[in-house]
């Protein structure tokens, strides 16, 4: 509990010292101090209506007998400071340091070529020496927020990992392998592959929306059986009140209809408007919130090949990943198609759909 | 927020595809791509800390579980999860006493709280239960509360600690109206058999809350007829059962379980709103608890003092104001635990013959008593906890365990923080023997110890079970000895007498008291109880028959609390919620 109470502490400290705040640094080194000591500049003072120096603690202990204020998860201050460093977000770039061991020679990755990249009719034969280079890779972090019936929310982050030139996806799995290579402080001598941003950024939204979609399926099945139960009961509920009253008015003296009537319409309006509520209640929605866009450099060799097929010969580039030990996948050269298999025709390169 | 996020609904299925969607959310972070901005560690660590405390996982996940003080057990977690996911967060816990109803509702508010759905949280409890209440929120899950009595406004705004009260404060004015005034996120009832019916004050003020969340806890949701538990689980899901009419049509009105007409489709509906675990179920056993009585024979000066004092009492008692009665019934109190804890208060009134008569009592034989028992237990290894009402009393056990050489720490509730820690920690580690008044020990970890001596009989039963509770719970490992010192002759032997014979009080389940003596009326006080008897009285024998009397009157609210118990275990399927 403690080390949970002290990174709360520490995050406020850390983020009102971005903001101009002195403090003792207990808070931020996750200290075993009781409380930390923090002194505000004026405008920080004026917008969180606190006093220039205050000490802060996550025990409510040390709050009640020290004084001290008292920030726990759920606290205003908290929750204004984290929503403030998410709208800010964090975006850069960042270098990826090269591997150690020596690049994989020529002959080696045209062995993996053919291995992992086979292509109908063809032959990749390497035409060239593999070049370093930089491939941009960026990583989209968005906090999903998923709501499947008022009382039932919740929020998720997710990350998509994307070749920034292509937008096509590296996969989770190389995207954990680069989170946790060492980064340098600029690049080395290699070829930077060029990105686009933006498209990169729109695949890998539509990427992680599509991944929301179809957990928003599976957890709206849930809803919507609550949604059905909810509102059988309450059906069953008004169908027992209008039946009583319908009884009663049978029974009634005629000075006495027009009220069982009324009641009647009463009763079912009243009912339409529950059952509007409920459909309300449960009607499912999900939102995407990104706080983070990083480009990772990441060392790559760029294989020259050609694909043969008998005397005709295809050119193409191939990206060696170090990190993954994998070459990239890729798209259709004549359409851009993400991940079909490869054809060589008579006439041209391309997948199955394009040389049909 | 609302400005840098893309909204979907399932409706809308095209806007996923539309990369216009994109600008408004994007648009900052891709300007700082653009720029060549190199990635900011300490910037980037600030996000990660931000989205802990931002972000809300599924109820499937408890984002209050890293911050408690303590580990629930599974099936309390589950029951909170339970509550959230399948129950919406209005619920019946109806777990047995002792499983942890109190740790499952705070598990739900805690969760409910952190994910911000839950600013304004509001605990109704029998006063017995506030300060319990207070500690536990406390302790085990760092959530502030404050007690809400008479005169009582809400301080308003997110920052609003949980709000307890007792049943009996809140059914009154003004506080019943501040409170009913107001549009709360979470009300929890504890002990709610007490307001299944709608007719009493409490039933009336539940009804007249307004809360979008509603637990309600109770070891026994039904305890007369079988209209209570309609009345509880109205009170949870309006219409879940039908109307009254409905539901009598269908399952009958009996006293009991007995003769419930389809009992298998009444149990389906309660398991939707309803939990209950009982201990065969969970397999929580605590170790045996053996108590033993020592009564000591008080030396001569002794008895005189205490008859002297009585008599006084009982003299002076008699129809004198409530302040004055308050300061007699503590004199009383006072002279069954020691002469030393005695004399200051006979100074203050002004009853300087028997202050004079207290200060040459010496220490009294019960101490004497207690400072051989604890040279045994040393020289048997075990750690003691001392129990006692009074500051005075500590201090002179203190004096009398240092002149007999044995390593005793004392423990109150005026000490600072870090000097409690310390007088915990020196206990653990080297000391022997920890005075404790009432109020300390409270959350604190003491189950290393195993023995424990009440040198001085609270009259309040809860405030026994309160102490027992102290070593006797979950974690202890061996069997707790309980040893209870009384003076032959005093109001405290008697007590002891009537809750032994009558509740067999040290071998009830903690927390089972509370609902016994809740039984007896909905303000029973044990305590006023027993002093009206002695001031009453007119002598000794008078004071027994009229002590037998409120033993029978607990020995048959012992009998309804079983009952209550076995129509609950028929009605209640065993098990987890409906899904």
């Amino acid at each position: 509990m403690r080390a949970v109470a002290d990174r709360t502490v520490g995050f406020w400290l850390r983020w009102a010292e971005g903001h101009g705040a002195l403090t003792d640094g207990a808070g931020g080194k996750g200290g075993t101090g009781d409380a930390s000591m923090v002194v505000l500049p004026p405008p920080l003072q004026a917008d969180l209506d606190l006093p220039e120096a205050l000490s802060v603690t996550a025990d409510p202990e040390v709050a009640r007998e020290d004084g001290a204020l008292l920030l726990i998860p759920g606290h205003p201050l908290l929750d204004r400071a984290a929503g403030q460093v998410l709208d800010d977000g964090d975006a850069g770039i960042a270098h990826l340091a090269w591997p150690a061991s020596l690049p994989p020679s020529a002959a080696c990755l045209e062995a993996k070529a053919r291995d992992q990249l086979g292509v109908d009719h063809g032959r990749i034969d390497v035409a060239g020496e593999p070049l370093p280079a930089y491939l941009p890779v960026l990583r989209l972090g968005v906090l999903v927020s998923f709501a499947v019936s008022l009382e039932e929310r919740f929020q998720e982050r997710q990350e998509a990992w994307v070749d920034a030139r292509t937008g096509l996806s590296v996969g989770d799995a190389a995207g954990a392998r680069f989170a946790s290579t060492p980064w340098v402080p600029g690049p080395g001598p290699a070829r930077r592959l060029g990105p686009d941003l933006e498209a990169a950024v729109r695949a890998a939204h539509a990427l992680l929306d599509a991944r929301a979609r179809r957990r928003m399926e599976v957890v709206a099945r849930h809803g919507a059986s609550a949604r059905e139960a909810e509102l059988a009961r309450a059906e069953a509920y008004y169908a027992a009140t209008l039946d009583s009253v319908t009884r009663r008015k049978a029974a009634a003296a005629p000075e006495r209809q027009a009220l069982y009537e009324e009641q009647a319409r009463a009763t079912e309006v009243e009912r339409d408007r529950r059952v509007a509520e409920i459909h309300e209640k449960f009607r499912p929605r999900h939102e995407l919130r990104p706080f983070r866009a990083h480009i990772l450099e990441v060392p790559a060799l760029v294989l020259p090949v050609a694909v043969r097929r008998g005397e005709r010969r295809y050119p193409f580039e191939l990206t060696w990943l170090p990190a993954t030990r994998r070459f990239l996948a890729v798209s259709c050269p004549a359409c851009g198609d993400p991940g079909a298999p490869l054809v060589a025709g008579r006439r041209q390169l391309g997948c199955r759909a394009c040389l049909a | 927020m609302s400005t840098a996020t893309a909204i979907h609904e399932e409706a809308q299925s095209e806007e996923a595809q539309s990369p216009d969607g994109l600008s408004g959310a994007y648009e900052h972070l891709l300007e700082r791509l653009e720029a060549g901005q190199a990635v900011n560690p300490g910037a980037s660590r600030l996000v990660d800390d931000a989205l802990e405390l931002w972000s809300r996982p599924g109820f499937d996940t408890f984002v209050s579980l890293p911050r408690l003080g303590f580990e629930p057990f599974p099936y309390q977690l589950a029951a909170a999860g339970a509550a959230l996911r399948h129950m919406q967060g209005r619920a019946v816990l109806a777990d047995e006493v002792g499983l942890g109803k109190t740790i499952e509702a705070a598990l739900v508010a805690s969760e409910l709280r952190l994910r911000g759905l839950a600013p304004r949280i509001l605990v109704l409890a029998p006063a017995g239960l506030v300060a319990q209440w207070r500690e536990e929120l406390d302790r085990k899950f760092a959530l502030p509360s404050v007690e809400a009595r008479a005169g009582w406004r809400s301080a308003g705004g997110p920052e609003e600690p949980i709000v307890l009260a007792s049943l009996a404060a809140a059914r009154r004015p003004p506080l019943r109206d501040a409170l009913a005034g107001l549009s709360w996120d979470l009300v929890v009832v504890d002990e709610a058999h007490r307001v299944s019916n709608p007719r009493t004050a409490s039933g009336r003020l539940v009804r007249a809350l307004r809360s979008r969340h509603l637990l309600l806890l109770t070891a026994t949701p039904v305890e007369n007829r079988l209209s209570d538990l309609f009345h509880l689980v109205s009170l949870v899901r309006p219409g879940h059962l039908g109307t009254p009419a409905q539901f009598r049509a269908c399952h009958g009105a009996g006293a009991s379980a007995e003769g419930v007409r389809n009992l298998a489709g009444l149990r389906t509906r309660l398991a939707q709103v309803m939990i209950r675990h009982r201990r065969s179920e969970v397999a929580l056993m605590l170790p045996r608890r053996i108590a033993q009585t020592r009564t000591v024979a008080p030396a001569r000066c002794e008895a005189e003092l205490y008859h002297a004092v009585s008599e006084r009492v009982r003299a002076e008692g008699r129809g004198a104001l409530p302040q004055r009665m308050l300061a007699l019934r503590t004199v009383q109190r006072l002279a069954g635990s020691s002469p030393a804890a005695l004399v200051p208060t006979l100074e203050k009134l002004r009853w300087s013959d028997l202050a004079a008569q207290a200060a040459g009592a010496g220490a009294g034989e019960k101490a004497r008593t207690l400072v051989e028992l604890l040279a045994r237990h040393r020289a048997a290894g075990d750690k003691v906890v001392v129990f006692t009402a009074f500051r005075h009393t500590l201090e002179a056990l203190a004096a009398l365990a240092a002149e007999a050489g044995i390593p005793a720490v004392a423990y109150h509730g005026s000490l600072a923080r870090r000097d409690k820690e310390a007088a915990i920690a020196a206990f653990a580690a080297d000391a022997d023997v920890l005075l404790t008044t009432e109020a300390a020990g409270e959350g604190r970890n003491l189950q290393f110890c195993s023995v424990m001596v009440n040198f001085d009989l609270p009259w309040n039963p809860m405030r026994i079970e309160q102490r027992l509770g102290r070593i006797h719970r979950i974690g202890q490992e061996r069997e707790v000895l309980v040893t209870n010192l009384v003076a032959r002759g005093t109001i405290e032997e008697r007590i002891l007498g009537v809750l032994q014979a009558k509740l067999n009080l040290f071998e009830l389940v903690v927390g089972e008291l509370d609902m016994i003596l809740g039984r007896i009326e909905e303000d029973f006080d044990f305590e006023s109880s027993v002093f009206d008897a002695h001031l009453a009285s007119v002598d000794d024998a008078d004071f027994l028959a009229r002590l037998d009397a409120l033993g029978d009157e607990l020995a048959a609210a012992r009998t309804v609390h079983l009952a209550g118990r076995a129509d609950t275990d028929a009605l209640v399927a065993e098990g987890g919620p409906a899904k």
